[in-house]
């Protein structure tokens, strides 16, 4: 408690300057006395009572018990055993997993949660360019050289303070680099019916902003992150076909990387990403109808239409030897050599957990969830193999092992074709089965 | 408090033995009770003060320190102090919290029954959340960052360097930022 007015200015001279007003002086002593409050504050005695349980650190790769904090019975032997340890992994998530002795597999509606995060995480964006440049027989090295749009921007978070529909509008304005562009939008409430992207996303808001254009029946369309402001995802309606047939892939290669480097900030960070490191990936950034296009082979399209050939980067982590959730991709119509899709988002890997489940250890589980998904199949084996982020919660990633599986045979209820990969997601803490992406006849 | 929070963030001989600490931990699981004893009060204050309340805080709090523990292997000492890595797992725990609940709900709107008072001083406890009131609703009118800075400097007690250490940024422009934000409050006040 502070009240005298030479005390403030001696504990607050960093912040007032020396001919500080008396106004500024009892502000600064009103928040220092409110302040106090805090300051004055302990920790409550689960706290204070808790204690280190060494060994479900030490010995999580051979019981995969997570790390808790536990009350120390010494301290407050009355205080009942569990009250503070990880809600996140309550002793009842526990359930066995075949090939392991136990895995820890949280609610189902959080591992739900946990795929949607993985899914909305994905930023989205169209090049819509101007239309003059779209007009029948420009030249495509022009569209090329003339990309100024602005980057996307990964803006700080407002900590719960949503951004207008107005500032929405202008953060993908400032994408196309169109001040004029007339758009249309509303902000999706996670419990609206319509609108598979959001409701199955209940964690974050979005804007979906649409633009009608001329001679197009669908609109194009912008999905905004409503706390930061970042294009999440851009859809392009556009339809047209291109007179020159199939794009060469080197050129393909070339407008997507420009596209990507103009809008994407940080983009000379990342590294051409693995392909099939891609077919996870767009499970989330495509996820807009009912039919999943993740697992179409190259030439996907998110907006049904064959004829896209997806470009990805992503951010490679040395130590450990992963890839992060930092990326932008890119989908180039191969007949036109447009962009037509958009996805760019920037992941805070800042407290990641490191790795503790081996390489081997994980091939395992996700070798007998195949064989428990699918007793029918035979020859199993694991393809790629590679540790990568995965979404947690909110925007909280975590690493995994994603582990592809080839295998022959079919499965009882006739989805999966013969020699099919299978995709499982295995946290590389803990150990759980994330993710079992299990693949369907396009 | 003060001192000690001052010294193990900005003063190498305490930056050392939490260094000694930190390794110690990597090492050894179990020895991160020291660490986790020294650096509690901090965290616990600074979440204290971003979360509406006592209960809310403590969660938040274990799942700080649940994450530092599960996240000590791959941490590096770079010159940035452990309380300060702490703080800032600290605070993308909370802004994690609040994205997920979304609706921030001031201490002093909640129901007087869901304020966890120290059942052995209750007249403590109402002064103290007086006082806690009126500074939440001080700081309502800034955004995350600015709200960030005022409760690291008032709340928790830290000064401009440690700040500046803690956010990455440099002691000028922290302080500037904190000059700004007083300068703001008291045109605030002064329109009422």
């Amino acid at each position: 408690m502070m009240a005298d007015k030479n005390d403030i200015l001696r504990v607050y001279a960093d912040i007032l300057s020396a001919d500080a007003d008396d106004a500024m002086t009892r502000i600064v002593g009103r928040l220092d006395t409110a302040g106090s409050g805090y300051r004055s504050l302990q920790p409550p005695p689960r706290l204070l009572d808790a204690r280190i349980i060494p060994n479900d650190v030490q010995h999580r790769n051979a019981d995969n018990a997570p790390a808790r904090l536990r009350p120390d019975p010494d301290l407050n032997p009355t205080k009942p055993v569990g009250e503070i340890t990880d809600r996140r992994r309550s002793a009842t998530e526990l359930m066995v997993v075949p090939g392991r002795r136990r895995s820890h597999i949280r609610p189902l509606l959080e591992i739900a949660a946990a795929s949607i995060m993985f899914v909305i995480v994905a930023a989205v964006l169209i090049a819509v360019f101007s239309r003059s440049s779209d007009e029948p027989g420009n030249d495509r090295s022009n569209e090329r050289s003339a990309n100024p749009l602005p980057q996307s921007v990964p803006l700080q978070p407002r900590d719960g303070i949503l951004l207008s529909i107005e500032e929405a509008k202008q953060h993908v304005r400032i994408f196309l680099s169109e001040p004029d562009a007339d758009l249309d939008g509303r902000l999706l409430n996670p419990r609206e019916a319509d609108g598979n992207l959001v409701s199955r996303y209940p964690d974050i808001d979005l804007f979906l902003l649409t633009r009608v254009v001329p001679g197009q029946n669908i609109p194009d369309t912008f999905v905004v992150d409503a706390d930061t402001g970042e294009i999440l995802q851009v859809v392009s309606a556009k339809q047209d076909v291109g007179n020159d047939g199939s794009i060469p892939s080197e050129e393909m290669a070339m407008v997507a990387e420009t596209f990507a480097a103009a809008h994407f900030i940080g983009f000379e960070q990342l590294s051409p990403a693995e392909h099939w490191l891609v077919q996870p990936d767009t499970s989330y950034l495509t996820d807009l109808g009912d039919f999943d296009p993740a697992f179409r082979p190259m030439g996907f399209d998110p907006s049904g239409r064959p004829g896209t050939v997806l470009f990805h980067w992503r951010l490679h982590s040395d130590n450990p030897d992963g890839w992060l959730s930092t990326f932008v991709s890119v989908g180039i119509n191969e007949e036109t050599g447009k962009v037509v899709y958009y996805a760019g988002r920037h992941a805070d890997d800042t407290t990641l957990n490191a790795p503790t489940i081996s390489r081997d250890d994980a091939i395992e589980v996700a070798l007998s969830q195949t064989q428990t998904a699918d007793p029918n199949l035979s020859d199993v084996t694991a393809g790629h193999v590679a540790l990568v982020t995965h979404f947690q919660d909110a925007w909280q990633d975590r690493w995994i092992w994603a582990i592809e599986i080839t295998s022959r045979g079919s499965s009882a209820s006739g989805s999966t074709g013969a020699g099919l990969p299978r995709y499982w997601g295995i946290d590389a803490v803990t150990g759980e089965v994330v993710t079992g992406m299990m693949v369907t006849t396009p | 408090m003060k001192a000690s929070l001052a010294q193990s963030i900005v003063e190498d001989s305490d930056s050392r033995s939490d260094t000694a600490l930190v390794k110690a931990a990597q090492a050894n699981p179990g020895a991160f009770a020291p660490l986790y004893r020294r650096h509690l009060p901090v965290i616990y204050r600074y979440l204290r003060a971003r979360v509406p309340s006592d209960d809310e805080a403590a969660d938040l709090t274990q799942q700080v320190f649940l994450r530092a523990l599960e996240a000590l292997p791959s941490y590096q000492h770079r010159g940035l102090p452990f309380i300060a890595w702490l703080l800032r797992i600290a605070r993308n725990t909370s802004i994690d919290a609040s994205r997920r609940q979304r609706r921030m709900v001031p201490l002093h709107q909640l129901d007087p029954a869901s304020h966890p008072a120290d059942p052995d001083q209750p007249e403590l406890t109402i002064l103290r959340h007086e006082g806690t009131r009126h500074f939440d609703d001080l700081i309502s009118i800034f955004d995350e960052e600015k709200r960030n800075l005022l409760i690291l400097r008032f709340a928790v007690g830290l000064t401009t360097p440690e700040i500046a250490v803690i956010v990455d940024k440099r002691e000028a422009a922290v302080r500037k930022q904190l000059s700004r934000a007083i300068a703001t409050l008291k045109e605030h006040h002064d329109g009422r």
